[in-house]
């Protein structure tokens, strides 16, 4: 957690995604017509996975921030007055979702979308936030816990994950 | 080569084996020696049979040719009209159209091996064939004579194939034994090539590659091969949530002043109820 550009993606294991698991879930179901499932066809499909989820943690984080009341109203403050204020957050909790769809295409045929489920939770302990002009501007993160899970439908994909609390020093200028 | 690709390849080659082999249960001609059924007609090669021919063989003289090699095949018979029917086996110079006929007691033609006045075969009793004319004298319908004449070319290619197939095959009819047949001297000039190329066991044979390459390629054409499946992702934004884990800066700070002895909130309590 030193990279402050740090990304989804980096915090998904090494290992295989198993995402022939949910394709062969997919097909299996009977809605679709089964397409040939080659190992080359699985591991790009486990590539496509990660790149989508290429998204730097402090934009999510800041997506989550802002919906905390005393963020909005030093955003809203800022913003006319044009001056600066300094929020600090105590330890709080990030959970986000998001969906990978892997679309697939054979034969001059469309398939449906198989709709895979991300799910990560940051503990975050403390954060100080800089807000200028109605945006944040900087911020200081303290130590962070994440835990991931990727999931389709019922299945999980890899074992849920939790990272030891790790410290992210120094400030990280957002805009 | 894949399997399914294989697998069709054989079946194509399967296939002409099987046309070759449907091909062959019709006498193949000279290069067959199959002894015809007693009811069916047979053909009579009487090329060689003259006036000088003896006992049964001159009946030969009036049948026409039937049966394999001829146009009109076993099918030939009486009442069976067709051009094929009965058509000489070979042409000469002096062909009557009422049996192939040669001087008598020659011996010229070279691609007999069969003594001059003798024919090489018996006929039998279905052997008999309709004449050319009818009874009063008109050509009959599918005689050569009638100028109706009909094409051979595929009928004659699968009899080269056939032929191809046995002469290649052991134990059947040695190449040394082939003796090419002169087509009938009132076919037109590409029908005569045509019967003489699909006689030829090397040029049948090269016949039936072709035909079996030609399949293959033109499969081959026809069956693109179907691109692997191709797969993209996209990201379906989900819900962000934040929950604090404490009380919000505001709240603790409320909260202290009313745990303070003389905060504003205990005066406020103090004024409030008179205490």
């Amino acid at each position: 957690m030193s990279d402050p550009g740090l990304t989804i993606s980096d915090l998904l294991p090494m290992s295989p995604l198993h995402v022939e698991v949910a394709l062969h879930k997919f097909f299996a179901e009977g809605k679709q017509e089964p397409v040939p499932l080659s190992s080359f066809f699985t591991h790009t499909a486990e590539k496509r996975v990660r790149d989508v989820l290429h998204i730097r943690l402090l934009d999510v984080f800041l997506e989550a921030w802002k919906q905390y009341r005393a963020v909005t109203e030093a955003v809203e403050s800022t913003r006319a007055s044009r001056s600066t204020a300094v929020v600090k957050v105590l330890e709080h909790e990030i959970t986000v979702t998001q969906h990978p769809e892997l679309q697939i295409q054979w034969a001059g045929k469309t398939y449906a979308a198989l709709r895979l489920d991300l799910e990560l939770t940051a503990v975050v302990h403390g954060a100080n936030l800089e807000i200028t002009a109605g945006t944040v501007r900087s911020v200081g993160v303290g130590d962070v816990s994440v835990r991931l899970g990727l999931k389709y439908k019922d299945s999980k994909l890899i074992p849920d994950w939790e990272s030891e609390p790790v410290n992210i020093p120094g400030r990280v200028n957002l805009s | 080569m894949n399997r399914s690709r294989l697998r069709h390849s054989i079946g194509v080659v399967f296939l002409f084996s099987m046309g070759a082999a449907a091909a062959s249960r019709e006498p193949a001609g000279q290069f067959m020696r199959t002894q015809p059924a007693a009811d069916r007609p047979v053909e009579s090669h009487s090329r060689d049979v003259g006036p000088n021919s003896r006992g049964p063989d001159s009946e030969s003289l009036a049948e026409p040719r039937t049966g394999f090699g001829t146009r009109g095949g076993v099918e030939a018979g009486p009442g069976v009209a067709g051009a094929a029917m009965g058509e000489p086996l070979f042409g000469t110079p002096k062909e009557t159209g009422r049996g192939n006929t040669v001087p008598p007691n020659s011996s010229s033609d070279p691609t007999t091996r069969t003594p001059p006045g003798v024919s090489n075969t018996k006929p039998t009793a279905g052997a008999r064939a309709q004449p050319y004319t009818t009874a009063d004298g008109n050509p009959r319908a599918g005689t050569p004579a009638s100028g109706k004449t009909t094409s051979s070319g595929l009928r004659g290619w699968f009899n080269g194939l056939a032929a191809g197939f046995f002469v290649a095959a052991p134990g059947k009819v040695s190449p040394g034994r082939y003796r090419p047949t002169p087509p009938p001297s009132h076919l037109s000039t590409w029908s005569r090539l045509t019967q003489v190329a699909t006689q030829h066991p090397v040029i049948s044979i090269l016949a039936a590659l072709g035909a079996i390459f030609a399949a293959g390629v033109a499969l081959k054409a026809k069956r693109k091969p179907i691109p692997p499946p191709t797969v993209d992702c996209a990201l379906v934004p989900g819900v962000v949530r934040f929950a604090a884990s404490h009380a919000s800066p505001p709240a603790l700070h409320i909260l202290c002043n009313l745990m303070e002895p003389d905060g504003p909130a205990i005066r406020m309590l103090r004024r409030t109820s008179h205490v």
